[in-house]
């Protein structure tokens, strides 16, 4: 004889439910302000900074002005100028520049872009595989800047990206966040945590199958979809 | 494989066991052996496709060479057609040209010769396919037999043997010797970390090998790179950019991750302990190339990936396997009673058995139809015959032997088989 397997009981919140709940959480507006405040400083964003300061009266948790150290040398970067930056971070924080992957990372598509080859091969050996010896997304990152001093010529290379200007960008943002890491002891935006936060709740109820629920697919729009079965 | 390991230390005990075992007792052929000799000419797809994927193989090597140095010939005279030489320098030259066209002639009768043999081969498997009736079932099972051993053989690289057991057995056409020789020596140059004739053997089946989507050529240049890398110095580093720019780079279209992950050794160096890397720097990366090779070349040649015997045995042991049949004291005649097979058989699967066969225990006689099996009011059940003689010898009354209760005969109930 088959025994019948019996379902687990789901648990079904309606979108009324969901909304109610949420009615009943209160935010306050201070709070707020200090996670866009937390963004702006973090991202480097001075001007705007200063704005919503005085808009809102939301006081920063670092004084404004020692962010034009951080500042120059991101500037620096999305410059070009890789020279004025590591000497303007060699002021700010020498252990920056030892450690900091992605800057290594530009150096080595400089000289490749120069059609340095060997100082290239030289220089990915000594500064760059060191760095990258225990983390398997940098050691992802190497292998593609890598493989341009060999598929540079091809028609499609997919590493191309990295002659682009995004990759300065994308570096001195990385900069950014290391100098900001160092200054303050903080790992990104509030904000970003925040956000990861809720992706994690959410696959947890999902992992678990037994919750119906509207659900935030995209984070930039904050839309709940309910999907009930 | 277990299978490769264990027949390699037992050669001589197993080979001689499963002659035994498989070369049938003479017997009158019904329709049901005709379906099943049907049947066992489906795994003779080998003997066929080979030496014709082989003829093919020559015919278009041939033929190649013929148009490209017909093409030069040509190109010759038409060279001596367009231009102002001497009488002298013409003669001189239309003389070449004559030469060589005669070494075309003895190329092409030598090429030739070959052709035929070639085709004088799958002629004498046709043949040998077609030859089987009642008759010669057992000579002709005998034959096939030694073909299957030779196959083993040449692949263990066993070449000295194999052909010593070909000659005296007269089946030097119904076997694959100069093929596998021609496979040896890439193999060979592999395990010598050499990768000049497997590359020549890629140019030489490009087509084949494009055709079907393999990467062959590519794991062998990458292993050549990493040897540039492993050198470690300045001027090896440039090699091995050089060589990659030239070999790897438009194999990137198609396999680019596995390239990245190869091309970022120039970083980490062959010293290095990144896992990730090292792994690529070790040694036996040249045996997984050489399992590569004959993977790729059985393939080419429509071979069984497994050597003949292994798949005969394979099949006969599955069969052949039961719980029972691994216990002690079973029946001298199970293969399976037998120490060499039970290792052989050992991670393959027990037969499928759709009906029980119960033996009574009283009696030791098999229980069916005829004899059917009887439950006595305990739920023990023993044959009819036996509880029927019982009954005779005791006035009616049934004695179970296991637990001592007496009942009447007519207690019994018929118990049937599923």
């Amino acid at each position: 004889m088959n025994l019948l397997l019996q379902e687990t009981p789901k648990i079904v919140v309606t979108s009324e439910d969901w909304e109610s709940k949420l009615s009943d959480v209160e935010i306050l507006i201070e709070d707020m302000n200090r996670l866009v405040m937390n963004l702006l400083v973090a991202e480097g964003y001075r001007e705007a900074a200063e704005k919503f300061k005085e808009e809102s009266i939301t006081m920063p948790e670092e004084d404004l002005a020692s962010m034009n150290e951080r500042l120059e040398v991101i500037k620096a970067i999305e410059s070009r100028n890789l020279e004025d930056a590591i000497e303007k971070l060699n002021a700010l924080n020498p252990e920056i520049i030892k450690t900091s992957f992605h800057l290594h990372q530009q150096m080595l598509i400089e000289l490749i872009r120069e059609k340095k080859t060997e100082e290239a091969v030289a220089f990915a050996q000594e500064k760059l595989a060191p760095l990258a010896e225990e983390n398997e997304a940098l050691q992802r990152e190497l292998e593609k800047t890598v493989c341009i001093l060999v598929t540079e010529g091809l028609p499609n290379c997919p590493s191309r990206e990295l002659f682009h200007n995004s990759q300065w960008i994308r570096t001195a943002s990385h900069v950014n966040e290391a100098i900001h890491t160092s200054q303050t002891g903080e790992k990104g935006p509030e904000l970003e945590r925040l956000l990861k936060e809720l992706i994690w709740t959410q696959n947890q109820l999902d992992e678990k199958t037994v919750y119906v629920y509207p659900r935030m697919n995209d984070f930039s729009t904050g839309q709940l979809i309910y999907r009930p079965e | 494989m277990e299978i490769d390991s264990a027949t390699n230390g037992n050669s001589d005990t197993v080979m001689t066991e499963s002659a035994a075992t498989i070369t049938p007792s003479p017997v009158v052929v019904s329709s049901s052996r005709s379906n099943q000799f049907t049947e066992s000419l489906k795994l003779e797809h080998q003997l066929l496709r080979v030496p014709f994927e082989h003829y093919k193989k020559t015919i278009r090597t041939n033929h190649r060479s013929f148009e490209k140095e017909v093409s030069t010939i040509v190109n010759g005279v038409g060279e001596l057609a367009d231009s102002d030489w001497s009488k002298d320098d013409t003669v001189s030259r239309l003389t070449c040209l004559v030469t060589r066209l005669q070494g075309l002639k003895r190329k092409l009768e030598e090429g030739s010769n070959v052709e035929n043999l070639q085709a004088q081969r799958c002629r004498a498997r046709i043949d040998h396919l077609d030859s089987v009736d009642v008759e010669n079932i057992t000579e002709w099972n005998n034959t096939k037999l030694k073909r299957i051993l030779v196959d083993y053989m040449l692949r263990m690289s066993y070449f000295e043997t194999a052909t010593k057991l070909s000659e005296s057995s007269n089946i030097m056409d119904l076997v694959d010797i100069d093929i596998f020789r021609e496979a040896k020596k890439v193999i060979d140059a592999l395990k010598n970390r050499e990768v000049a004739s497997a590359l020549t053997w890629c140019a030489d089946n490009k087509t084949r090998l494009k055709k079907s989507k393999s990467k062959f050529e590519f794991q062998l240049r990458l292993q050549e790179f990493i040897e540039l890398v492993r050198v470690d110095t300045a001027e090896s580093y440039k090699k091995a950019i050089q060589y990659a720019r030239k070999h790897l780079a438009s194999w990137g279209t198609t396999h680019m991750k596995e390239l990245q992950h190869v091309l970022a050794t120039l970083a980490f160096k062959s010293t290095t302990e990144c896992s990730k890397y090292k792994v690529l720097f070790e040694l036996r990366q040249w045996d997984v190339l050489v399992d590569q090779f004959k993977q790729e070349f059985c393939k080419l040649y429509g071979m069984t990936m497994e050597p003949l015997l292994n798949i005969y045995l394979q099949a006969g042991l599955s069969a052949l396997k039961t719980p029972y049949g691994l216990e002690e004291g079973c029946t001298k005649e199970d293969p399976l009673s037998q120490e060499n097979f039970r290792k052989l058989a050992l991670p393959l699967p027990f037969s499928k058995q759709h009906h029980s066969k119960l033996v009574c225990y009283i009696s030791k006689e098999l229980m069916d139809t005829e004899n059917p099996p009887q439950v006595l009011p305990n739920g023990y059940v023993y044959s009819t015959k036996a509880l029927k003689e019982m009954a005779e010898k005791n006035g009616g009354k049934i004695t179970c032997p296991r637990t001592g209760l007496v009942c009447n005969y007519t207690e019994l109930v018929k118990a049937y088989i599923s």
